[in-house]
């Protein structure tokens, strides 16, 4: 067992909200409606529907072979040749992804907080940062989860102060175009609700193992309602003009005023919004270095976590070279990769382990 | 354990010090207000209204109070975004658009598009989504270097009007949404310099006043609103404040003036065959503030009668205007199109890219519902014999 640390169900839900709406909220609202137009404000309810089922079958597998990640079980449902080569796929898959959310993140602040600092040093910021939370433990990243997520959400809090600006007739006509355009939309949300597959590597260490799937459950269930909350006051504060933009939530916080006087402090909302992503970052880079260090069978996993940061910063200028890449690749590569890799697959193994069991029974 | 410590305590100067976007406040220029013009020769000129830090913190240190707290200065190029550099080498502070709320264009710019200039606005991290625009009469930098008497400077004599007139208000954000929209139209507010007769004042000691509004189609200014027509945009618009309605009655001299504290509008799309058909309810409701007549306004019938009459006050106001949009103009300012498409969207589909011909040809219908409900301290008129007052 390369981790000793124990969490509750409640951490767990902590760790997971800002882990998938940190980058989430940033750029679904402005993807998602652009297929929906003006009924994107129900784009996460369709898009939610697989990370449930995500989270479903995360649990399942962890039911079968209770306190082992998908690197250690992978193995002996599939054999030791294909179920490394799937444990190395995964590991990869996810130090990709991590590369891909430090760049999204630098992306964000340099082009939109702090216009001349060089994006490598937001980068390197955040990945010291993670990498210590990382060789603490899961308990550390848990409970500074749980700080940065309370400041994360309270802050958002002030996008009540809008609510005397909504228009909510921009939400009309309701499914002007059947439902097609609407499940495009939620198709987007699938490359962030499958990584609720993140799961499977957090259950083996929730100190009560019954809890797990109601929490995971709960978890989605908010990350929708954020991500609704978020798509509603988009499109209603700024019509279907916003599709046009590509961060539509940072220019609603920043029409945030209360009483005409006390405005300009998206700058306060952006930096609670770093420390939730300082909660994804590490969550993702948590999960890749164990799983790297589980394939690797090495005796410690905190030894690779800086040099995978090295490596990381390189990812996420890898093939990246502007932000119109990076988008048209979430909007066309992501939702079906993702969904491929933390979903389908999964779906895979968890049949045929079911399979094995069965016969093994039976025989 | 110290020596780690150490180590990072050392690692953090380089990181925390705020990076290469440190500015300190003695350098930065805080731009107020921006007016953009059009030049004879095509070319783009911006000029900023920018603080004088000293002159708010000083007060009385013997300068001129007529200079203000602000000063102008201005730059020129082909585009905008150049004369903005160009604008950059005149001023040796940064520039810092952060507290620019305000963007007049002239109206030389204005009826040859703003689309240019405003994708600027809209691309740029330094203007805001909800920053409000203005179309000036005339040059716009003339707006910017008046030195109003009572404000600071004219920038914030500019806000403050439009503060709580909020149908007027437009911002970035509306007009990127009304000409993207359905309408491809959006109005603007018009100012304009209010001449001040008063001898002690110079000429520029006034400030900007608004004066109407500007029609946009497509990105081009097609005609202006005076007063009393914006007036009844903004009954249109379900935002009527400092507003009053006057009428006369029948065989009695002088008018009978209220204003309308209440206003609601619900707009009614019908489509009858080919028949495009808009239905406006309006309701308010207000208190008598002026009576010239010699009725006595405690009498019920005379009161009754009184609601009749400002509704076809009102009806009328706003048919004209409806109609002037709608022939002289044809801009959907008003929204009609977002309106019947939310309600018929498969007839929408249809007209969508023939709005232009359709909007003219929609039939207005204005119900008007109006309820005076006090006549206001007194009853009878004031100051006359009682036995002239007609009951």
């Amino acid at each position: 067992m390369l981790e000793k640390g124990r969490i509750s169900a409640l951490q767990m839900e902590f760790m997971m909200v800002p882990t998938i709406i940190a980058t989430g909220v940033l750029s679904i609202p402005s993807i998602a409606g652009r297929f929906a137009r003006h009924d994107m404000w129900m784009t996460p309810i369709i898009g939610s529907l697989i990370g449930f089922f995500t989270v479903y079958i995360a649990w399942k597998l962890h039911q079968l072979f209770p306190r082992q990640t998908p690197i250690q079980y992978s193995e002996q449902i599939v054999g030791k040749v294909i179920g490394r080569l799937f444990s190395l796929f995964l590991v990869f898959f996810y130090i990709h992804d991590t590369g891909l959310i430090i760049r999204q993140y630098s992306d964000f602040i340099t082009g939109n907080v702090m216009l001349e600092t060089p994006a490598v040093v937001f980068s390197i910021g955040i990945l010291i940062v993670s990498a210590l939370a990382v060789r603490g433990g899961i308990e550390v990243i848990a409970r500074s989860a749980v700080i940065c997520t309370t400041l994360f959400l309270c802050t958002s809090v002030a996008l009540i102060f809008l609510i005397k600006d909504l228009d909510v007739s921009y939400m009309l006509p309701i499914l002007e175009n059947g439902p097609l355009p609407v499940i495009k939309g939620g198709f987007v949300h699938n490359a962030w609700f499958s990584e609720f597959f993140l799961l499977a590597f957090i259950f083996p260490f929730l100190n009560s193992q019954n809890k797990g799937l109601k929490s995971g459950m709960k978890a989605t269930l908010y990350v929708m309602l954020l991500l609704l909350v978020v798509n509603f006051f988009v499109l209603t504060l700024l019509g279907v003009s916003s599709v046009n933009q590509f961060y539509p939530v940072f220019s609603i916080v920043r029409a945030i005023t209360v009483l005409g006087f006390f405005e300009n402090f998206e700058i306060i909302i952006t930096a609670s919004w770093v420390l939730g992503n300082f909660v994804k970052v590490s969550v993702f880079l948590y999960v890749a270095s164990l799983g790297l260090a589980q394939l690797l069978r090495l005796s410690d996993y905190r030894l690779i976590v800086f040099p995978l940061c090295l490596l990381l910063i390189l990812l996420s200028y890898w093939d990246i070279p502007n932000i119109v890449v990076l988008v048209d690749y979430m909007t066309k590569v992501q939702p079906f990769y993702f969904l491929l890799v933390q979903t389908v697959l999964p779906l895979f193994l968890l049949f045929i382990a079911l399979a094995r069991k069965k016969r093994s029974e039976s025989g | 354990m110290k020596r780690k410590l150490l180590c990072i305590m050392c690692f953090c100067f380089p990181l925390l010090s705020g990076c290469w976007d440190r500015v300190e406040l003695q350098d930065l220029a805080i731009i107020t207000a921006a007016a953009i013009d059009r030049m004879e020769d095509g070319e783009i000129q911006i000029s900023v209204q920018m603080f004088i830090p000293r002159a708010i913190t000083s007060g009385q240190t013997g300068e001129d109070p007529s200079l203000g707290s602000t000063f102008v200065r201005e730059g020129k190029a082909e585009n905008l975004a150049k004369a903005i550099s160009m604008l950059q080498m005149n001023v040796p502070r940064k520039l810092f658009w952060g507290q620019c709320k305000i963007y007049i264009f002239g109206s030389e710019l204005a009826k040859n598009g703003i689309r240019k200039p405003v994708d600027l606005l809209a691309r740029h991290p330094g203007p805001r989504g909800n920053s409000m625009f203005f179309v000036s009469k005339g040059k716009a930098k003339n707006m910017l270097t008046l030195v109003p008497p009572l404000e600071r400077y004219s920038a914030e004599a500019l806000r403050k009007l439009t503060e709580d007139e909020l149908g007027l208000l437009t911002t970035l954000r509306d007009v990127d949404i009304g000409l993207m929209g359905e309408s491809e139209s959006v109005s603007i507010p018009l100012i304009k310099k209010l001449v001040s007769k008063e001898e002690a004042r110079k000429s520029h000691e006034t400030i900007p006043v608004i004066d109407g509004m500007a029609v946009f189609k497509k990105d081009k200014m097609v005609g202006t609103l005076n007063q009393k027509e914006t007036r009844a945009i903004l009954w249109l618009k379900d935002d009527v404040k400092n507003s009053t309605i006057s009428i006369k009655l029948q065989d009695v001299d002088g008018d009978i003036t209220m204003t309308p504290s209440l206003g609601k509008i619900k707009f009614r799309p019908q489509i009858k065959g080919n028949r495009w058909i808009m239905n406006l309810n309006i309701a308010f409701e207000g208190d008598i503030v002026q009576n010239e007549t010699n009725l006595n306004l405690m009498n019920k019938e005379v009161m009754m009668n009184m609601n009749k009459e400002f509704e076809a006050a009102l009806k009328e106001r706003v048919a004209q205007t409806a109609e002037k949009l709608q022939q002289e103009f044809n801009a959907d300012v008003v929204n009609f199109g977002r309106r019947f498409h939310q309600k018929y969207p498969k007839e929408w589909k249809k007209v969508r890219n023939s709005w232009d011909e359709k909007f003219p040809e929609v039939e207005v219908t204005i119900n008007v519902h109006a309820k005076v409900r006090r006549p206001g301290y007194i009853g009878p008129p004031v100051a006359l014999p009682r036995d002239e007052v007609r009951e």
